[in-house]
């Protein structure tokens, strides 16, 4: 059941990047299919434990080696979250706008 | 609506305490759940706090940017040293050269310095990508 | 040889970035920051030098980080493929540094992106796991992002934007496949993974099959063939010049390189079928759209997108000696396409037009350059002893008895047209008496260097492929190919001719007005997305029958 959720929060994110119009909301999408992946190893590495990989503890751990590695993912995440709303607020001191339609005519338009 | 002077009294007493939970995030961190770059973040959104609710100015005045940018460069510098030392005293690169314990400081002592200096380059550098964009320049 | 010298490899760019940072820092010494960066990025001949000896006889270096092993360690592996990549890195990065330093207006902060990006590509070729792959990627996708953007201008910010959507929604397929290896398989080194993949490879089960397609979108994206490639003519068009250069040259090449090693060592050869046909029709219709280009760097950019396709063309042929083929082109594209980028910077930055209809000739003005833009030029249409002849011979030589070559043969009288389009900017004209701004010293050096590894490249053609076939496959026998016979000389001939009608075909006033109209179709960011989704399914599918 949680993978049909992790799924779905994954193809919203896909969508919002491919559907909306303003260039926030598809940074903001970008963001959620990061994190809907990342919930997907973190969700696989969980299965069929019962504590946090701590050492010591005697009971069935969760595999760590996923979250190790989604740490460095999140940090990419947020990187490219980061650049991209620099981006923006650059395009928008630009243009005025943040609908990504005018902004495509108006950018290749300067260079014609 | 005015504004009312809640929001700044609370950052006010609370970023240092956010500071002080960054600095356990990043001590602890090859202990306890926490690490460099978590511990990092955390202090970066207590300068956020700051800036947000009291203005950039206001929190540039306790962080400039030339020393949050200085930290930066020279914690990155840091970071390939703290690796070369690895790599040369035969560990491998980023591995650990201290053998045995000293005194009390454990075998683990890489991972701490590695997360200190982690810790300190991401609270810069995220607090300054917030600065910048919030600075509006 | 030790093998301790290897992680230097990526230590020293990163050096070289750190020594940039307190450049852009400590503002007085911003210039002295810039020449120590390019200057400590020697450092990688260094290490790449020794290590030829032992490399070439055949032996992999491993290295360990922190002496940690598999299956939870880092492991770099510096083996044939990987010591070719390394070299075409530092030579093209080099080249660019140096001429960006001779240009005078690219500050610390620029180097440092620079430096970041050549450790990132390093990273690439180097490591021997998926998931620091995934990572080394981001870091060269958030310099490029940056580097492209970096002038400021509107149309630099938007194609730097557009690319960054396209390739992040490729890199989120590319960790998703990472995921389902993970999931069926346990382990995440390339080695382990092979090995429980076997012999039948990843077409066995439905989840490895579609973890491998989600693997080749993901890394398709950025080496920019059909459908995949809309970002790449504005991202490489509205660059400062050295990024163009750079990226046209080295970063999408990486890039590939990555996704041959995963298809050969996971067994993708089922896919083979269908990447012949998407590289033949990337490598056609990106040179059709070529000829209809006007501005000089987008014209350029398209021709960028179509090599790519022969490459993969002659990757997925299948051939004994399609390995070599495909890594020699490569290796000579980014060799003429870096020098052709900075040249027509060279250009757009003396004329300050980018319509190549509109820029006055430049040739009697800058000889020099001039000539080593038609050494690249020339080297495009693979006249003979110029290196593209030598990539182009193995390439038909790999596709001789394949249905999709009558394509590339197309291409290549088509490229041999477009590029007569764009000479006329170094034709000579009348001396100006406004050329007063001469590239500089550094900057001329760059370009000669350039031009002179593409004539040797050319002229050894032959020793090289067979230094080639040494690092990559030493344990198939290869015969040197007699690159200069007369009869394979004489094949050059037709496609000169024919490359020539085709230009003054397309010079008509009809045919220029029919490519204006097909110039301004650029598909937008939906559309761009539509079509990643559709090339993703098409791959999917494509196991299936």
């Amino acid at each position: 059941m949680a993978w049909y959720l992790i799924g779905a929060l994954f193809l919203t994110g896909l969508w919002g990047v491919a559907a909306k119009h303003n260039i926030v909301k598809k940074a903001m999408a970008l963001s959620i299919a990061n994190n809907a992946l990342i919930l997907f190893f973190i969700y696989n590495g969980s299965r069929g434990a019962q504590t946090a990989p701590i050492e010591g503890s005697a009971k069935v751990m969760a595999d760590p080696l996923p979250q190790a590695l989604m740490l460095t993912a999140i940090v990419v995440g947020i990187c490219i979250l980061a650049l991209a709303l620099a981006l923006i607020y650059r395009l928008y001191l630009r243009f005025g706008t943040l609908d990504i339609r005018t902004i495509e005519r108006k950018a290749w338009k300067t260079h014609e | 609506m005015k504004k009312t002077s809640i929001l700044d009294l609370v950052s006010r007493k609370l970023a240092p305490f956010m500071f002080l939970f960054g600095f356990y995030l990043f001590a602890y961190g090859h202990l306890s759940p926490g690490g460099g770059f978590q511990g990092g973040v955390v202090i970066a959104s207590g300068i956020i706090l700051l800036s947000v609710s009291r203005g950039v100015t206001t929190a540039e005045r306790l962080f400039p940017v030339s020393v949050l940018m200085a930290v930066e460069a020279v914690c990155f510098l840091l970071l390939i040293a703290l690796g070369v030392t690895g790599s040369m005293t035969g560990a491998g690169f980023f591995g650990n050269p201290v053998r045995e314990k000293i005194i009390a400081v454990p075998h683990v002592s890489m991972v701490l310095f590695l997360n200190v200096v982690i810790g300190l380059k991401v609270g810069a550098g995220v607090s300054l990508i917030c600065m910048r964009l919030l600075r509006e320049e | 040889m030790s093998e301790g010298l290897v992680p230097w490899l990526i230590i020293v760019p990163l050096i070289c970035g750190g020594a940039a940072q307190c450049g852009k820092v400590w503002k007085r010494f911003d210039r002295h920051a810039c020449v120590l960066s390019t200057a400590l990025l020697t450092g990688i001949a260094a290490v790449l030098l020794p290590a030829r000896a032992a490399i070439f006889s055949g032996a992999v270096l491993r290295y360990h980080l922190g002496s940690w092993t598999e299956p939870v360690g880092i492991t770099l592996i510096l083996d044939g493929a990987a010591w070719v990549s390394a070299a075409l890195i530092f030579i093209i990065t080099f080249l660019v540094a140096v001429f960006a330093l001779g240009e005078r207006r690219y500050g610390a902060a620029f180097f440092f992106f620079l430096m970041i990006m050549t450790a990132g590509m390093m990273g690439v070729s180097l490591t021997g796991d998926l998931f620091t792959m995934f990572v080394c990627f981001e870091i060269v996708a958030i310099a490029a992002y940056a580097l492209i953007a970096f002038d400021g201008t509107a149309a630099g910010l938007a194609a730097s934007f557009k690319y960054l959507i396209l390739s992040s929604v490729g890199i989120f397929f590319f960790l998703f496949g990472i995921f389902l290896l993970y999931r069926d398989i346990g382990s995440l080194s390339i080695a382990a993974v092979s090995a429980a993949l076997g012999s039948p490879g990843a077409a066995a089960v439905p989840s490895t099959h579609l973890a491998l397609v989600s693997l080749c979108a993901g890394i398709g994206v950025r080496t920019a063939f059909i459908p995949f490639h809309t970002w790449l003519p504005e991202a490489h068009a509205y660059a400062p010049h050295p990024v163009s250069a750079l990226l046209s040259g080295v970063v999408i090449k990486i890039s590939l390189f990555a996704m041959l090693r995963l298809l050969l060592q996971f067994g993708g050869q089922y896919l083979f079928g269908l990447l012949l046909w998407i590289g033949a029709l990337t490598a056609l219709s990106a040179v059709i759209s070529a000829l209809a280009q006007s501005d000089a760097k987008r014209l350029l950019a398209f021709s960028s997108i179509s090599q790519m396709g022969y490459i993969l063309a002659a990757f997925a042929a299948g051939e004994s000696v399609s390995l070599v083929a495909a890594f020699s082109h490569a290796i000579n594209h980014a060799l003429f396409k870096s020098l052709l980028f900075l040249t027509v910077g060279i250009a757009v930055q003396a004329t300050g037009e980018r319509n190549l209809y509109r820029m006055r000739p430049l040739g009697r003005d800058y000889p020099i350059i001039s000539a080593a833009f038609f050494i690249g030029a020339l080297s495009i249409c693979g006249m003979p002893p110029l290196n593209g002849y030598a990539s182009k011979a193995l390439i038909g030589t790999a596709m001789k008895g394949s249905p999709a070559y009558p394509l590339l043969w197309i291409t290549s009288f088509a490229t041999v047209a477009s590029f007569i389009k764009l000479s006329r900017i170094y034709l000579p004209g009348a001396i100006s008496a406004r050329a007063r701004t001469k590239p500089g010293v550094l900057t001329t050096v760059s370009v000669i260097a350039l031009s002179a590894l593409c004539l040797c490249a050319g002229i050894f053609g032959g020793p090289i492929a067979g230094m080639l076939q040494r690092l990559l496959q030493p344990a198939v026998p290869f015969a040197v190919p007699a690159l200069f016979r007369v009869s394979a000389l004489l094949m050059f001939t037709p496609i000169a001719v024919l490359g020539t009608a085709g230009y003054f075909l397309i010079a008509t006033p009809a045919a220029r007005s029919l490519a204006a109209r097909y110039e301004s179709f650029m598909p937008n960011v939906r559309t761009v997305l539509v079509l990643f989704f559709a090339g993703l399914a098409c791959f999917v599918a494509a196991g299936r029958w």
